[in-house]
C-alpha cells in the first residue's frame, strides 16, 4: 500500500472521495487528533475522542453562525444559504435545537411511526423493481438507490411524483453549502442560493395548500407544530421542511449504492446473506459501519479543551471523522473487514448525543428494504465493475457517495 | 471521580468513571461498551440500550417514566428488572452502581 504522508494531509484531496480509509488509518495510528494547516482545523479519528466530543454538547457545539462569519465575514448575513441553514435544526445549538428537535423526534424516532413507514418503503422499492423489470441493465444509483429516498420522503412531505423533476436537482446544489470545507463563492454559491430560493417558494406554496387540507403525513405534522408555536417564524418553518427534503435523500442514496458495491466487493459476505436472508438486520448495521455516507461532522468547543491529549483552542473547528471511528481497532475487531455477523458496538455513522441523526431509523429501514428487495427481485445481479473510476465517486470530502454504478442481470 | 460497573455482552466487567448529570447510556457510549447500541441517541425510541441493574440498585434509581414504560413494553422487556440506560440520569448517589447489559439485538 502507498505510504500516507499525514503532514501534507488535506481533507479536500480528491483521492479522499475514492478511498479515504488508508488515510484515516494513518491519522488514527499516528495523530488521532491532528491539526490540518491547509484548512485550519483539527481532525479527530479515534472512536474514543469522537464519542467524547459528540456526547458533550455543552462544550462542543456547531456554532454555525460563528463559523461562517469568521470565515467569510459579516457579508454572509445577506446570503440566502446562510439564512436558511442557520435556521435548520441540524446546525442549531442549545435552546433553539431543543425547541425544534422534539417535533421531528416524535415523528421519526417513535416506534409506532417506524412501523408505519415500513409498508411505504416496501411499496416504493417494489414498484421501482417493477419499473426495472424489462431492463436487463440499469444504473444502481440513478435508477434505484436515488429513487427510494426521493419517493419515500416525497410521500411523507406530500410532494407529487411529477414535482420531483422540478425540485430534486436543487438538493445537489445545497448539500455542498452545508459543508464547512467548501468555499462559499462563485458558481457554487450562486447555484446553492438559487436552489434554496426555489425550494423556499415551492414548500411555502405546498404548506399553504396542505394547511387547508391536512392528513396523516409529516408535512401536516410540521404545520401543526408551526401552529402551536414550535417555530419562531415562517422562514424557520420552511427551512426545516427543506432540511427534511434534502437530508433524507442524498445520504440514503449514497449508503444504498455504497452498500451494494461493498457487498459485491466481498462476495463471501453477499453469498452468506443470500443463503440466510434473516441476516439482513445485522448486515445493514455492518454496512453503515463500513461505508457511512456522512464521513464526518464538525464541532467547535466553547472553551479551551484538552481532547486526545491535544490542547484545542476555543473556537477552532474539529472535524470528527465518523467513518474513521467506525474502523477503530480499539472497538471493532479486524475493522477493515466487512463482517455481516458483527454486532454489538455502537456505530458512529449517525453521530451520537443530542444531534444523533433524526432519520436514522428511516435510513436503516430504507437500506434494509432496498437491499432485500433488490436481492429478491434480481438475484443474479452483477456489477459492471467493482472498481469504479474516480469519476464515478462524488467529489465531496465528507459526503461520500457514487454518481453511477452500472449493473446487469 | 465516581464510578460504576457494567457487565458487557461478553460478560466482561467494565469499570467506568462517570460525570454526574450524564446518563448511563452516554457513559457507556463514551467507553464503547459491547451491547449498548443506543441507535436513537437517547430519545427513548429504539430500545437498544437496555440494562439490568443489580437487585440492590433497582430501588435507588428514579422510577420508570411513561415513555420508558412504553418502550420496554414495545420491546417485550420485563419492566420489573430492565431499564433503558438513556433514561438513567447519574448522580453522585450512583457511585458503585452495578448493571448487566442485556441482549439489545432487536433486528
Amino acid at each position: 500500500m502507498e505510504e500516507v504522508d499525514i503532514s501534507t494531509f488535506d481533507p479536500r484531496d480528491p483521492r479522499m472521495s475514492v478511498d479515504p480509509y488508508p488515510v484515516y488509518r494513518a491519522l488514527r495510528e499516528r495523530a488521532p487528533m491532528h491539526w490540518v494547516e491547509a484548512t485550519k482545523m483539527w481532525v479527530a479519528t479515534s472512536y474514543a475522542d469522537i464519542a467524547e466530543i459528540l456526547t458533550d454538547d455543552e462544550t462542543y457545539k456547531h456554532r454555525y453562525e460563528h463559523r461562517e462569519i469568521s470565515r467569510y465575514g459579516e457579508g454572509v448575513r445577506e446570503q440566502p444559504y446562510f439564512n436558511a441553514i442557520r435556521r435548520m435544526v441540524f446546525m442549531m445549538d442549545g435552546a433553539d435545537h431543543a425547541r425544534i428537535r422534539p417535533y421531528f423526534a416524535k415523528w421519526f424516532l417513535s416506534p409506532v411511526r417506524a412501523r408505519a413507514l415500513q409498508p411505504i418503503v416496501e411499496r416504493v422499492a417494489s414498484s421501482l423493481m417493477d419499473e426495472l423489470q424489462d431492463r436487463p441493465s440499469f444504473d444502481v444509483v440513478t435508477d434505484y438507490a436515488y429513487q427510494i429516498p426521493l419517493r419515500v420522503i416525497g410521500e411523507l412531505l406530500t410532494v407529487p411524483d411529477e414535482d420531483h423533476a422540478r425540485i430534486a436537482h436543487s438538493v445537489e446544489a445545497i448539500v455542498p453549502l452545508a459543508e464547512g470545507s467548501v468555499p462559499k463563492s462563485g458558481e457554487f454559491l450562486e447555484r446553492g442560493n438559487a436552489a434554496l430560493t426555489l425550494l423556499y417558494d415551492y414548500f411555502r406554496d405546498l404548506a399553504r395548500k396542505r394547511r387547508a387540507n391536512p392528513g396523516d403525513d409529516l408535512l401536516s405534522a410540521m404545520i401543526a407544530a408551526a401552529d402551536e408555536g414550535g417555530f419562531l417564524d415562517e422562514d424557520e418553518f420552511i427551512a426545516n421542511i427543506i432540511l427534511v427534503y434534502f437530508a433524507g435523500h442524498d445520504t440514503t442514496t449514497a449508503s444504498t449504492s455504497l452498500s451494494i458495491l461493498a457487498l459485491h466487493r466481498h462476495p463471501d459476505q453477499l453469498a452468506k446473506l443470500k443463503a440466510d436472508p434473516s441476516l439482513i438486520g445485522k448486515t445493514v448495521e455492518e454496512l453503515f459501519r463500513f461505508e457511512p455516507p456522512g464521513q464526518g461532522v464538525g464541532r467547535i468547543p466553547v472553551r479551551d479543551v484538552v481532547v486526545g491529549g491535544k490542547k484545542v483552542e476555543e473556537g477552532s473547528v474539529i472535524l470528527c471523522y465518523l467513518a474513521a471511528g467506525n474502523r477503530d481497532p480499539a472497538v471493532f475487531d479486524d475493522p477493515d473487514r466487512l463482517n455481516i455477523e458483527r454486532q454489538g458496538h455502537k456505530i458512529l455513522s449517525f453521530a451520537a448525543g443530542v444531534h444523533t441523526c433524526l432519520g436514522n431509523l428511516l435510513a436503516r429501514q430504507e437500506l434494509r428494504i432496498g437491499l432485500a428487495t433488490l436481492l429478491a427481485r434480481r438475484p443474479n445481479l452483477q456489477l459492471e465493475t467493482i472498481d469504479p473510476p474516480p469519476s464515478a465517486f462524488k467529489p465531496s470530502a465528507v459526503s461520500r457517495g457514487l454518481r453511477t454504478l452500472r449493473a446487469h442481470g | 471521580m465516581p464510578s460504576l460497573t457494567l457487565v458487557d455482552r461478553d460478560g466482561v466487567e467494565r469499570q467506568l468513571v462517570f460525570q454526574a448529570g450524564d446518563t448511563l447510556m452516554v457513559t457507556a457510549v463514551r467507553n464503547a461498551v459491547l451491547g449498548i447500541e443506543a441507535r436513537c441517541g437517547g430519545a427513548c425510541a429504539c430500545g437498544t440500550c437496555a440494562v439490568e441493574p443489580e437487585l440492590e440498585w433497582r430501588a435507588k434509581l428514579a422510577p420508570v417514566g411513561e415513555g420508558e414504560r412504553e418502550m420496554l413494553d414495545w420491546t417485550g422487556r420485563d419492566g420489573a428488572s430492565v431499564r433503558l440506560s438513556c433514561q438513567i440520569q447519574l448522580t453522585l448517589q450512583h457511585d458503585g452502581l452495578r448493571a448487566r447489559v442485556i441482549d439489545n439485538n432487536l433486528d
